[in-house]
């Protein structure tokens, strides 16, 4: 079939479990087998509700070989948020790591979503042969991330077989593969970045792939023991877990790192040096990927350089302009290219673009023209052609490369009772690069009032969005046209004392 | 404000949700609920208070500050328990 699975082994370092190849392989056929006895059939979509595990990988391959379309869930998110999503994709089963979360399955029960216990695919018999009639083609849908709109509408990127191998045989000609021959997977598995291009390039290539779960602090302390006992050759990682295990962790002794990328968020030259320093490796590269354009899309691809603030270097598998003037993809005729060293807004045309978001024509025409990709960045080509980011005009928080929509904290806060207004903002950290801020106006500012606007939040957003500093106010500033400045309410917040609403709540229970 | 009182906050004004039954021996640490972030964040509240530059690859930090109590017997352990 085409999609030529090379399955790689597969090991978990905190249980030890090693899957060597024909394990890996009786296991997705005993899948292949089990899912297809459950009537999981080409054109379907499957939600699963897990990640960063062996079993996630090898579900992954038989929900694809079955011509079926796949949606890693994000295990944080409240139900209230994943009815949501699947009032979107419609999907036809749900697939869950044991027992299904029975919050969470009974709205989704209520939509006709069939749920699986994935665990019992190990007791099926491998399935002979591929079923009849579910041949798999490259327009076919195979991937929606969600990126943002889970409180409201979600705006799920959509990417089809045909898409991801663009993006991976791009990587595989720019990059080679005898680096990433012993691949280890820090990242969380339902995000563009950690899934498609640190995780499945390598192991869909026959790779060994080391999957943890993600963010784990013990793990990230022991990271350089990690990397030698396994003798890791690669991973890639967010500025954040650098920041962190560069202050906490002993630096790996066995030189066995030959290349390092750091992405999702911007990267300082300062940083980049740290890196090389402590990992050792030959390769520190400052990736910029997108979930749209099937994440790496580009990076610093010369050993011999001195890292600086906002330098990424050569698109793979792409071309990359610069325009100056486009605030629409429908102006795109109309743009003019910046000259070399001019700051514009950053456009990518590459194979590896997504179809579209899910269901949203008009937020896809908003970002896409004649092939051509806004990706929201600010950036310059030099001389070489090498790209530098100066910024971003989207509207987002890049909470340690996990990208935060406000908007869709706003509306949650909205719809409580008892507010006024909302304004959700970034504030900067040490760690993250920045956190959530919420400045809210209460029609009663008692602590029981803000107490329930609290438990109202933990009961629609997952915990990676909830505010870090909160802060009550008398009023949110606004424009003359009577837009927020977020901006400018972060700015004012900042000379405010943020309100302990954890503490409240906890001492209340 | 004790300083076992005074490790809840930081790490609450980490954006941390503590566990409602949470004692001086409930894990932190290996349980997740510290995660790498706040770790981090706590780990420069401990510096500054223990000594600045304290090494913090010197010694097993996911065990030797596990638990409140743990962690308020490191402080004390380097003087840091002054008010």
């Amino acid at each position: 079939m085409f999609l030529d699975l090379a399955l790689g082994p597969l090991s978990e370092p905190l249980t030890e479990r090693h899957w060597d190849r024909n394990a890996v392989r009786e296991r997705y056929r005993r899948r292949l087998g089990y899912y297809a006895g459950r009537g999981l059939a080409r054109g379907d979509c499957v939600f699963l509700h897990y990640g960063n595990t062996p079993e996630f990988f090898v579900d992954l391959a038989a929900v694809w070989s079955l011509g079926a379309c796949a949606v890693p869930i994000d295990a944080r998110l409240t139900p209230f948020e994943i009815e949501n999503l699947a009032r979107a994709a419609a999907p036809r089963f749900s697939l869950w790591a044991g027992a299904a979360d029975t919050a969470v399955a009974a709205p989704l029960s209520a939509l006709g979503v069939v749920h699986v216990d994935a665990s019992e695919a190990d007791a099926h018999a491998a399935a002979p042969s591929l079923p009849a009639g579910n041949l798999v083609t490259l327009d076919q849908n195979a991937l929606i991330l969600f990126t943002s709109g889970t409180t409201g509408q979600p705006k799920g990127v959509v990417h089809t077989h045909r898409s991801l191998r663009a993006r991976w045989m791009a990587l595989r000609q720019s990059l080679g593969l005898a680096a990433f021959r012993r691949t280890l997977c820090l990242l969380p598995t339902h995000f563009g970045h950690g899934l498609i291009c640190n995780a499945l390039f390598p192991w869909l290539s026959g790779q060994h792939l080391f999957i943890v779960p993600p963010f784990k602090a013990d793990l990230v302390v022991q990271l350089g023991a990690l990397l030698d006992t396994h003798a890791i050759t690669f991973l890639s990682s967010v500025p954040t877990v650098w920041r962190f295990a560069l202050k906490t962790a002993k630096p790996p002794r066995a030189a066995s790192l030959e290349r390092v990328f750091c992405g999702s968020a911007p990267l300082s030259g300062h940083l980049w040096e740290e890196i090389r320093r402590w990992t050792g490796a030959r390769e520190v590269w400052n990736s910029y990927g997108i979930t749209e354009t099937g994440s790496w899309l580009a990076g610093t691809s010369v050993t011999d350089f001195t890292p600086e603030d906002g330098l990424i270097g050569e698109p793979w598998g792409g071309v990359i302009k610069i325009l100056r003037g486009v605030d629409a993809a429908a102006q795109l005729d109309a743009a003019q290219e910046c000259a070399a060293g001019e700051s514009g807004h950053v456009w990518v045309n590459t194979p590896a673009l997504m179809r579209g978001y899910l269901g949203r024509d008009d937020l896809t025409a908003e970002v896409v023209s004649g092939g051509w990709f806004k990706t929201g960045d600010i950036g310059l080509l030099d001389e070489r052609g090498w790209l530098y980011l100066r910024g971003r005009e989207r509207e987002e928080i890049n909470k340690g490369g996990m990208k935060i929509y406000p908007a869709d904290i706003d509306a949650v806060v909205e719809r409580f009772e008892q507010t006024v207004d909302v304004c959700t903002f970034a504030v900067e950290d040490a760690l993250l690069g920045e956190e959530i801020g919420v400045a809210v106006v209460l029609r009663d500012a008692d602590p029981a009032v803000l107490r329930r606007l609290y438990d109202w939040m933990t009961q629609h957003l997952g915990k990676h969005q909830m505010p870090k500093r909160w802060y009550v106010v008398a009023e949110i500033p606004r424009t003359s046209r009577g837009k927020i400045n977020r901006s400018a309410v972060a700015a004012t917040c900042a000379g405010l004392a943020p309100v302990n609403v954890r503490g409240a709540a906890r001492e209340r229970s | 404000m004790s300083l076992r009182d005074e490790l809840v906050r930081v790490i609450e004004e980490g954006g941390v949700e503590m566990p409602v039954d949470l004692t001086d021996d409930t894990s932190l640490i290996r349980s997740g609920v510290l995660d790498s972030t706040a770790l981090f964040e706590l780990a420069l509240w401990v510096e500054a208070r223990v000594a600045p530059g304290l090494d913090l690859t010197s010694f097993d930090i996911a065990e030797e500050w596990d638990t409140l109590a743990k962690l308020v017997a490191f402080i004390e352990r380097h003087g840091g328990n002054r008010t």
